[in-house]
């Protein structure tokens, strides 16, 4: 416990210093290669991702788009990762929860009377969704002990060619009028595109987590059960519940993220429907927020920020739009690294 | 008359299947000697992607090509490095460091892609790896054309398995490997260099798969966005159904390279089957073998640890 104690306590200018110079570098790696390719200045690609970003309409919105799902994902993914359960797996819950909110808006489609209720229900199904898909490697961990790693990166896959299918040509959602894999777009009166509700949603979700793991029984025995198997297998603690728990609501909040998705983006299902990989880009935000549900939503803003930035920047450079990856993959190494190497940068800072 | 598909068809599987055993051999030996060492490296997607362009363009370059396959082995030790580094000498997460590292890969190999050889007008095919029939053993009828008529690639990842087994097993350094795997710390006091080990581990992993994507851009002469197609992921779970023996992993290798081979040869007889489902077979296959052999299977102690001196 004082060794925790110890950990959290930290020197929070230091930590925003580091911080900064990682996301310095980062850019400035990212856009290396885009001005020995292309001849564009480093220091203005950094002023277009964050001026497009943050201070243009279209840029901002877009960024919204991005904060929904990732601070819902990295929320469930921060409490399971103190009681070190490695779920990757939330782009198959994200995906699951996707699909099970459009089976239930076509089966609800022509008996609604009050949107509101038909919404709420809708969520409610693409929740049950995800949260049925993360349960299964939870099970698979607490009864078979299968490696949770292993298990959701499998699912992952299956998640996604099983959605392909769906909207595929020979399958049963393929919309005929549309050129790409598409499904039949969700009636009008299922749109949820008020930021407001959507912001609201993120902060209960926030709040909830928060007291989750802070305040109750529960979020003690994932500090334990994270800090060491031994010592919660000496106070009795009931691991196959704890992980059975713990898929359940990282695959809640997934599968309400994709929900959410289809209710006020993409408003259909398509093969490109989580081409980014939120839940992988989740991971990340959850590891840059420490694993503190408060922090969350300021990593996955960064996180949003980077992607639409680096999405003007590909834009605005002429490259594909898969320069995001390299751009994202060189920005989390580079934060890796320097979070790693923090205790001796401090040092060097604290000896001047 | 009617047997003559089913045979095509068995055919097709077993010389298609054969080939795809090879991309997924190299790549789970590797990550069985990175394991083994205490070492997982998720980072096996990204490598293959950037293996594969590295030997895609070597082998335009140079118009030759098994300079791509030195293309391929260079990608593999260059991302390498910087997992090694991060994972080892940082002791960063190795999930975290493995799925950073893939996320370069892929980003980088399909970004250089684009830019470069993406942009021509033509598609550009690089010079393909010649099969090598084997003097002899390929004129057998049927079996022949089978097993003994494949690229030298072939040929050296099938050999690899005994070696590498006889390596871990029977050797010293392959006892080393094992025990900094098993217990680093203990391995430390008895003064072996646990970091130093896990590099070589960790290198020859990545440069094997390396190797096995730019043979999956040599074999087809092309490379395209997402050319991997989720196989590196199928080679990690083929090292962990192995339990990290070589011998076990050819046995996995070969059973998802056959599953592998069944979507092509549908194709080949014209059956048709919503391609998704084949895509789904071998992630599903892996799950559920993995399920029933979970009760046996054992990683080592040290598995997914950094190791810090004290």
């Amino acid at each position: 416990m004082r060794y925790m104690l110890k950990e959290t306590k930290s020197d929070l200018v230091v930590d925003i210093l580091i911080y900064l110079m990682a996301f310095l570098l980062a850019i400035a790696l990212g856009a290396f290669l885009i001005w020995f390719l292309l001849k564009i200045n480093p220091f203005s690609a950094l002023s277009i991702i964050v001026s497009s970003s943050l201070f243009t309409p279209i840029g901002l919105s877009s960024t919204f788009e991005y904060l929904v799902p990732l601070t819902l994902i990295s929320l469930g993914l921060a409490i399971s990762y103190r009681a070190k359960y490695w779920n990757i797996g939330a782009d198959g819950q994200l995906i699951f929860g996707a699909i099970f909110t459009m089976q239930a808006i076509f089966s609800i489609k022509n008996y609604v009377i009050w949107p509101g209720l038909a919404i709420l229900f809708v969520l409610i199904m693409g929740i049950l969704g995800g949260a049925l898909y993360g349960l299964i490697p939870a099970v698979l961990k607490a009864k078979l002990n299968v490696n949770e790693v292993l298990s959701t990166l499998m699912l992952n896959f299956i998640a996604i060619y099983f959605m392909t299918w769906l909207v595929d040509v020979t399958g049963p959602w393929k919309d005929p009028y549309a050129a790409e894999l598409e499904s039949y777009p969700i009636p009008y009166k299922f749109y949820l595109e008020n930021p407001l509700i959507l912001l609201s949603i993120i902060i209960i979700s926030i709040f909830l987590i928060y007291l989750l793991a802070e305040k109750t029984p529960f979020g003690r025995y994932l500090k334990i059960l994270g800090s060491s198997k031994n010592t919660a297998d000496y106070i009795g603690l009931n691991k196959t519940l704890t992980y059975i728990y713990l898929g359940l609501i990282s695959g809640a909040l997934s599968g309400l993220a994709g929900a959410l998705q289809i209710l006020s983006i993409s408003h259909i299902l398509s093969s490109d429907f989580d081409s980014i990989y939120l839940g992988y880009l989740s991971i990340f935000s959850t590891w840059l927020s420490a694993l503190n549900p408060l922090y969350v939503v300021f990593s996955s803003l960064l996180m949003s920020v980077l992607i639409t930035g680096g999405y003007f920047m590909a834009g605005i450079a002429g490259v594909s739009q898969l320069f995001i990856y390299y751009f994202e993959g060189v920005t989390f190494v580079s934060i890796i690294v320097f979070q790693a190497l923090k205790h001796r940068f401090k040092k060097v800072i604290k000896n001047e | 008359m009617s047997n003559l598909p089913l045979s095509i068809f068995f055919a097709d599987v077993i010389t298609i299947g054969i080939g795809y055993t090879t991309i997924f051999l190299l790549a789970s030996l590797g990550e069985i000697y990175a394991e083994k060492s205490g070492v997982l490296n998720l980072s096996l997607e990204g490598i293959m992607s950037m293996g594969a362009f590295f030997g895609y363009s070597f082998a335009i370059l140079f118009n030759n090509p098994y300079f791509g396959l030195l293309g391929g082995i260079l990608a593999g030790l260059l991302l390498g490095i910087i997992f090694a580094y991060i994972s080892i000498t940082l002791g960063v997460n190795q999930v975290l460091a493995g799925l950073s590292i893939w996320l370069v890969g892929i980003g980088i190999s399909d970004f250089l892609y684009t830019l470069t050889f993406g942009r021509s007008m033509f598609l550009l095919t690089a010079p393909t790896l010649k099969n090598v029939p084997i003097p002899y053993l390929s004129d057998l009828p049927v079996i022949g054309k089978m097993f003994f008529d494949h690229t030298i690639i072939d040929y050296t990842a099938y050999i690899l398995v005994p070696v590498l087994w006889y390596f871990l097993y029977k050797t010293k350094t392959g006892l080393k490997i094992i025990s900094v795997g098993e217990n680093p710390r203990a391995a430390d006091s008895v003064g072996i260099n646990v970091n130093k080990v896990r590099y070589a581990t960790v290198l020859f992993g990545s440069i094997m798969s390396g190797l096995s994507g730019s043979y999956i851009a040599l074999t087809v002469g092309l490379y395209q966005v997402g050319i991997i197609a989720g196989r590196g992921w199928i080679s990690i779970g083929i090292a962990a159904f192995s339990g990290l023996n070589p011998a076990y992993g050819l046995l996995g290798s070969l059973l998802f390279g056959l599953i592998s081979a069944l979507g092509p040869s549908f194709m080949i007889i014209g059956y048709k089957i919503p391609y998704e489902f084949l895509d789904i077979t071998p992630f599903l296959a892996l799950i559920v073998v993995v399920m029933l052999i979970s009760k046996r299977m054992r990683m080592p102690s040290g598995h997914g640890q950094p190791y810090k001196r004290e």
